[in-house]
């Protein structure tokens, strides 16, 4: 009898949905909505309103009208909930009306649960977080009614895994949308903590089901190796397939992720009332916690990430990743192949790595061989320059490095550090006269005293093994080519091994910095003070005839 | 005083007291216990006396200055062998005496005068004889007088007399060892006589006689000298009066062959020659002077050499040029206006006063001559008076100006006010008004096509610019032709543009020809000394300029073509403001930093070369150059090759930051990594990461190249055409990045000594190029290449040593010892470390000056008071003795008195 009361408004409404509605309309819909919920607030006569009410947040309406919709029905289906109305009880009650109506209602939940998660898919963010909020509320509710009938379980996890799935599958995430799910999924500890576990089952199945991702790895790999060259942030082969989302969307996760509470005391933040929470629930347990994460972490890793999002990640290893870990020793397998990858992925995993290394007794043999032939051509070029020379630095504190490794460094810096952009050029030579100063020995590259003459460097440049490379027979004959750079301070700074090296060393964060534009600031004058010099001979053109931009090009 | 000291050696050698001593040793010197008789003592002048005195006056000094007891004698704590010391001895007694001597000549004498006031002595013979009448007072005076002047030598200094004396001498003024020859004529002593002749000569004589008294002029009176001196000026005055004579000589001959060229000189109806015989030139004839008359009248209408004028300063040249261009300006106005093209009203009027002149300067000159032609004047005018003569009627001005007198005065405002405000004025005033439109009017757009046909006319019109001919009235289409022609003539005065977007405007559809010319106008009319602020005006204008140039853009060719054209006038401001132009650079290279955009577009490739053209590229440091090169390598870091026209920019700009380093050779990595890239990209093998960066490279899509084609200069625009010609262009390319190699090659193989490094992987990449597809230019161009860096590795390998950079000449060790002065004295009171010595110096004299100064005046006063007491005692002395006498006297009369009364008394009683 509804149904007919405005049959001839909502069809109308529909015909002109797709339009732009004005915000009269829209008012006008909100109010409808409104008016709908009360009367079914009222009577269950009106129980029919529901269903126009669900129809209201369908796709074609404003996204006001949608969002007021589901707020309605997330109302109504409490009070109903609250008068016993949806529960298994009732569906199997004698009361043929009452178990009519309670599967009546049950199925327009399903329904209204999968309108939530196909709105978590909507390009509004507000409609977004919304959805992912009620699903959240509906999770509680549902773990609590889950309780009643089993007290062991606390967390209605089945519900829970299709919105998380839905939430990571759906779309790559914007970001006010990440900011603002991240705040709902991670700030409750017990949330948090079932969305660890989900993400795995979820990653793992989304593996075993997708044969494709062994070769998506394997792409990952070729594209690694190319993407050393451009080093851009534009991904061109960004995967858009489920996985490829997943991985995208979870990597906000770990990019989000503060440091988890150490002991189980501090964890205090539950959606669930903590009464309820049996002592000895996994909740309860901050390992556990980190064992939810290690497994979703070395699930994490197995995904086809694309190569600008595995750098991501490398980069957060240390941060995020490795000290919330329950056995940070897992990851090594995934680090050696990274750190041996070479390039710039070698240079982000190195930190992670040497924290292995340092604080958690990985054995990595020839560590420094490796770091040798880490530098190569592209290393003085690459923007994670910065991040590798303070590492660098910190490697090369240590006082058991035999000379001629110290040597072998010294001399493959500067022999880069000839093609190098100039702030990478004023990180070397601070860099190589804080070695000479800290180890004498090679003081023989600036300053040999038995005059043998070579006729060529004996330092090999391609072997591979400092050891032989023969770098202490060699002069640094580079540095003295810098002398000439057309970079004033790099010119001067050259100079430094031609004086007395009195100074004790360089602070190298002074120099770690630079790029091209704060180079140009030294240089750059704001408001010139004195006339700059002229030519004291200028020529009579523009363009000589004969001189050489005469003769390659024609204008 | 001191007493003598003991070990003070004895003046004299006996013992004895000392009273004794002294006696001897006068006795000795001679001073007193000769005995002299009466006679001699009589008989001595007091000549001989006086020498006497004289020498007992020494003697006594000496014994004196002998005495010990007038001896002071410092003692010295540590007597130093050699020393001298100052003061160490004194003689008290003797310094007391010679003070006590001066004060009595100088202070006793102005004591002796104080108060004392001067007064005339009359010394006139007998005046103060009160018996001598006045005749006979004025007899005795005429007879001292002619007794003084006769027995009065004459004067020594005085030629005339001397001469009048002495002039019928036939020997005149002539001396002789400084004396008169007719002193000497007489022979009387010269020379010894002959009884008096013992044989030999005496030194005297030898002196005088024989060796031409060298000597002799020592012995030469005041006398003689002044002899000479007359002598000499004698003959000077002879000397002048010969030549005196000569000179006029000289004329007379001179005057006689003028009158032999005069003839020559003046026209010969007029003046003809006279006659070669030659009448004495002193003696004219009665006739000569009308001719004379003639030819000074002639000279007076001649025309005389006029002074010139001075060279102008700068500035001055600079005021004319405003002046010219603002006259051009007003002219250019008055005809777009649709006036006809006259000088202005003054111009004329000047022009006609001045005509006026010139016409009766020369009829006073016909008038002057007598003859002459009056076409040949005419001729002779300077002609830039003509045209204002013929084409200028009296009766055309002033219609003109009867009829337009409203309009011009509207139009004829100075082009240096606001032109808008001078549109809107001229707006309502005539239809025709509405066409020309100010240079910056909106309508400009649709008249640019027509701008652009009259350019090269008016930019060259500007010197001579023909006034048409003096018609009274123009034909409408002569009229709309004139007016077009003026309007798309350039202004010759415009207001400074004040912003960028007011330039642009004021530049927008010139050509470059055009703007040059503008530029020029400017720079004349805002001189710097022609007005505050036209300095910073230019310099505004020029960073105005610059911009504009800068970001143009258009192809390659109209971009250099604008470069070139305003070459010159943009070389002259920047050396004129040069502070503008590298701010203006300095601002922009900031901005392309900050914000650097695509690829740098051929206006902007060109500005570049500009300022690596005009500023000094080689400094260490320049405050345009260094932030060129960084944003030139920066442009080459991340604008990595993508195409063919990509590539050709970077290489250009590899060839500016090579220019940039033609003279001071430093490396750039940007450039030759580029180059190096580039190269790479056409090489077979695989870009290995151990020989180039690879962030430049593999990005240049090489597959399509055609390098069999015949390479050619590459086009900056970018090549254009099918697909046959975009893959031949890659020959092209190789060509020029070759080329590039080869420049990085004899740049740098003598200035790094890292060449075998540097070159080693790019010879395998030269080697691993596709030789089978390459053109034989590339071919031949790869080789040369190869073989010159292959050798230069080679070289440099060999020659270069190991590095020895800490070879420091070793530092002494610091010591601390103490300070050793080998010349050390505690008299010397100088400090030798001190910076002011003289200072020290000065303040130590007057320290001692004053001392010294004080000590005098207490002296004084000390004598002066002992002086006044001595007068002091004389006086009472003499007091007293007067008093003594009187009260004696006195006591006498008394005592006679009493003596009287007594007897008189006695006398009463008897």
């Amino acid at each position: 009898m509804t149904k007919s009361a405005k049959p001839s408004s909502l069809p109308a409404k529909d015909a002109g949905a797709l339009k732009k509605h004005s915000k009269e309309d829209i008012t006008e819909l909100v109010n409808e909505v409104r008016s709908l919920e009360r009367a079914v607030l009222l009577t269950n006569a009106n129980i029919n309103n529901m269903v126009k009410i669900a129809k209201l947040a369908g796709d074609s309406y404003p996204h006001r009208v949608i969002y007021a919709a589901i707020h309605a029905q997330r109302r109504l289906f409490a009070h109903f909930h609250d008068k016993g109305a949806m529960i298994k009880a009732a569906v199997t009650s004698t009361d043929a009306v009452a178990t009519q109506l309670a599967q009546w209602l049950r199925k327009q939940y399903q329904s209204f649960v999968t309108r939530l998660l196909d709105l978590v898919d909507t390009d509004d963010v507000s409609l977004q977080v919304a959805a992912v909020k009620l699903l959240l509320d509906l999770t509680a509710v549902s773990s609590a009614d889950l309780q009643k009938l089993d007290p062991a379980t606390i967390f209605d996890n089945v519900f829970f895994i299709q919105a998380v799935h839905r939430i990571f599958t759906a779309r790559e995430w914007s970001t006010v949308f990440t900011r603002d799910v991240l705040d709902l999924l991670l700030e409750k500890d017990d949330v948090r903590f079932y969305l660890f576990k989900n993400l795995t089952k979820i990653i793992q199945n989304e593996l075993n089901d997708k044969s494709s991702a062994v070769p998506a790895l394997r792409k990952r790999k070729r594209a690694l190796h190319r993407d050393d060259a451009t080093d851009t942030d534009a991904d061109p082969d960004r995967v858009d397939t489920t996985l490829g989302r997943l991985a995208q969307n979870a990597y906000f996760v770990l990019e989000k992720l503060d440091r988890f509470p150490a002991s189980n005391d501090a964890l205090t933040k539950f959606m669930l009332p903590r009464d309820l929470i049996p002592d000895k629930h996994l909740v309860l347990g901050a390992i556990k916690h980190k064992r939810a994460f290690t497994d979703f972490v070395l699930n994490y890793l197995r995904l086809p990430l694309t190569p600008a999002l595995y750098k991501k990640v490398l980069m957060l290893m240390n941060a995020r990743i490795i000290p919330n870990m329950a056995d940070p020793r897992l990851l090594m397998t995934f680090l050696t192949e990274s750190y041996d990858q070479g390039g710039s992925t070698s240079l982000l995993a190195l930190h992670a790595v040497f924290t292995l290394i340092a604080e958690h007794n990985l054995d990595y043999p020839d560590f420094y061989k490796k770091l040798y032939n880490l530098f190569d051509r592209n290393l003085f070029h690459v923007k994670y320059r910065s991040r590798f020379f303070r590492l660098f630095n910190l490697f090369m504190q240590s006082t058991h490095i035999p000379v001629y490794l110290v040597a072998a460094f010294i001399k493959k810096m500067c022999r880069l550090a000839l093609y190098a952009p100039p702030a990478a050029v004023l990180i070397t030579l601070p860099f190589v006269y804080n070695m000479l100063k800290q180890h004498p020995q090679c003081m023989v590259l600036i300053h040999r005293v038995d005059t043998v003459n070579v006729d060529n460097d004996p330092f090999d440049m391609n072997e591979e093994d400092p050891a032989k490379a023969r770098a202490l027979e060699s002069s640094l004959w580079e540095v003295v080519s810098l002398q000439s750079h057309y970079f004033p301070n790099i010119a001067t700074v050259a100079r430094i091994f031609q004086d007395r090296m009195t100074k004790p060393g360089y602070n190298l964060e002074d120099f770690l910095d630079y790029t091209y534009q704060n180079l140009f600031e030294t240089v750059h004058v704001a408001s010139l003070k004195k006339t700059p010099p002229l030519n004291y001979e200028i020529s009579s053109t523009l363009v000589r005839e004969g001189e050489p931009i005469d003769e390659l090009f024609s204008f | 005083m001191a007493p003598p000291k003991p070990n003070q050696p004895k003046p004299g050698a006996s013992g004895g007291s000392t009273l004794k001593r002294l006696k001897d040793n006068l006795k000795k010197a001679g001073v007193i216990g000769v005995k002299t008789s009466k006679k001699i003592a009589k008989s001595t002048t007091p000549a001989r006396k006086s020498n006497l005195a004289q020498r007992a006056d020494e003697v006594l000094k000496s014994i004196r200055s002998k005495n010990p007891f007038e001896q002071k004698v410092n003692r010295t704590k540590h007597d130093v062998l050699g020393r001298k010391l100052k003061g160490s001895r004194g003689q008290p007694g003797l310094t007391r005496q010679k003070g006590l001597e001066t004060r009595k000549d100088a202070l006793l004498k102005d004591l002796a005068s104080r108060h004392k006031v001067g007064s005339f002595v009359d010394r006139r013979i007998g005046e103060n004889n009160p018996n001598l009448s006045a005749e006979e007072k004025m007899m005795l005076r005429w007879t001292k007088e002619k007794q003084k002047s006769a027995s009065r030598k004459k004067s020594h200094f005085s030629i005339d007399d001397d001469d009048a004396h002495g002039g019928n001498n036939s020997l005149g003024g002539l001396t002789h060892l400084g004396q008169s020859i007719d002193e000497l004529a007489n022979f009387d002593d010269f020379g010894p006589s002959d009884d008096e002749y013992d044989g030999a000569l005496s030194k005297e004589f030898v002196n005088q006689a024989l060796f031409g008294g060298g000597e002799a002029n020592k012995h030469k009176t005041k006398a003689d000298i002044m002899k000479e001196l007359i002598a000499k000026a004698k003959f000077h005055k002879a000397e002048r009066q010969r030549i005196k004579e000569e000179n006029e000589e000289m004329r007379v001959e001179l005057d006689e062959e003028l009158d032999a060229i005069r003839g020559l000189l003046m026209d010969k109806k007029t003046n003809p020659p006279p006659p070669a015989s030659g009448a004495p030139a002193a003696a004219p004839v009665g006739n000569d002077d009308d001719a004379f008359d003639q030819i000074v009248r002639e000279l007076k209408f001649d025309k005389r050499a006029k002074p010139t004028d001075r060279t102008k300063t700068e500035d001055e040249i600079a005021a004319e040029e405003k002046e010219r261009l603002e006259r051009l300006e007003r002219q250019r106005l008055r005809r777009m206006n649709g006036d006809s093209d006259d000088d202005s009203n003054d111009e004329r009027g000047g022009g006609f006063r001045q005509r006026r002149l010139k016409r009766k300067k020369e009829e006073e000159r016909a008038a002057a001559a007598g003859a002459r032609d009056g076409s040949d004047s005419d001729a002779s005018l300077g002609s830039d008076d003509q045209d204002g003569d013929d084409e200028m009627p009296l009766t055309y001005r002033d219609g003109v100006l009867i009829n337009k007198s409203v309009f011009v005065k509207s139009r004829n405002r100075p082009a240096a006010s606001d032109s808008e405000e001078d549109e809107s004025d001229a707006e309502g005033d005539d239809s025709d008004d509405a066409e020309d439109e100010d240079d910056d009017g909106s309508d400009l757009a649709s008249d640019d096509e027509e701008v652009g046909q009259e350019h090269e006319f008016s930019a060259s019109e500007d010197e001579d610019d023909q006034p048409k001919s003096g018609k009274l009235h123009l034909t409408e289409e002569e009229r709309t032709a004139m007016m077009a022609q003026a309007l798309a003539e350039l202004p010759y005065t415009f207001p400074a543009p004040a912003s960028q977007a007011e330039f642009d405007l004021f530049v927008r559809g010139r050509s470059a020809a055009d703007i040059k010319t503008l530029m020029e106008r400017f720079r004349a009319i805002y001189h710097p000394s022609l007005g505050e602020g036209n300095k910073e005006r230019q310099g505004k204008v020029l960073s105005f300029l610059l911009r504009h140039l800068f970001t143009q853009d258009g192809s390659a060719a109209t971009a250099r073509g604008t470069f070139d054209t305003l070459y010159p006038v943009l070389i002259d401001m920047i050396k004129a403001h040069t502070l503008a132009a590298a701010q203006w650079a300095s601002d922009t290279l900031a901005a392309l930093m900050s914000a650097p955009g695509g690829t740098f577009r051929p206006a902007q490739l060109l500005t570049f070369k500009l300022l690596l053209r005009v500023f000094s590229a080689s400094d260490f440091h320049h405050a345009v150059v260094t932030p060129l090169l960084v944003v030139l390598a920066h442009y080459l870091a991340t604008h990595p090759p993508r195409s063919v026209a990509d590539a050709t920019v970077g290489l250009f700009v590899v060839a500016l930051c090579l220019d940039a380093q033609e003279q001071s050779k430093r490396w750039l990595p940007e450039a030759f990594n580029y180059t190096t890239a580039l190269v790479a990209a056409y090489s077979t093998v695989t870009a290995d990461v151990n020989k180039f960066p690879t962030t430049t490279a593999e990005s240049l899509p090489t597959a399509s190249a055609n390098l069999g084609a015949a390479p050619s200069r590459l086009p900056l625009d970018g090549v254009t055409g099918g697909k046959a010609k975009r893959s031949a262009a890659h020959a092209s390319l190789l060509l020029m990045a070759l080329r590039t190699l080869a420049r990085f090659d004899s740049l740098y193989h003598a200035a790094l000594p890292s060449v075998p490094e540097l070159n080693a992987p790019v010879l395998a990449t030269l080697r691993a190029l596709p030789d089978s597809k390459m053109h034989a230019d590339l071919l031949t161009q790869r080789d040369a290449v190869a073989s010159s860096m292959q050798e230069h590795a080679d070289r440099v390998a060999k020659t270069r040593s190991v590095l020895q950079l800490q070879k420091h000449r070793p530092v002494a060790i610091a010591a601390k010892e103490p300070e050793y002065e080998a010349h050390y004295s505690l008299d010397r009171r100088d400090n030798p470390d001190h910076i002011d010595k003289e200072a020290e110096k000065l303040k130590a004299q007057y320290k001692k000056e004053k001392k010294g100064a004080i000590r005098e005046l207490r002296r004084d006063a000390e004598f002066l008071a002992a002086a006044r007491v001595q007068e002091q005692k004389r006086k009472d002395r003499e007091y007293e003795a007067k008093m003594k006498r009187v009260m004696g006297r006195l006591g006498d009369e008394v005592g006679e008195l009493n003596k009287a009364e007594r007897a008189s008394k006695r006398l009463k009683k008897f």
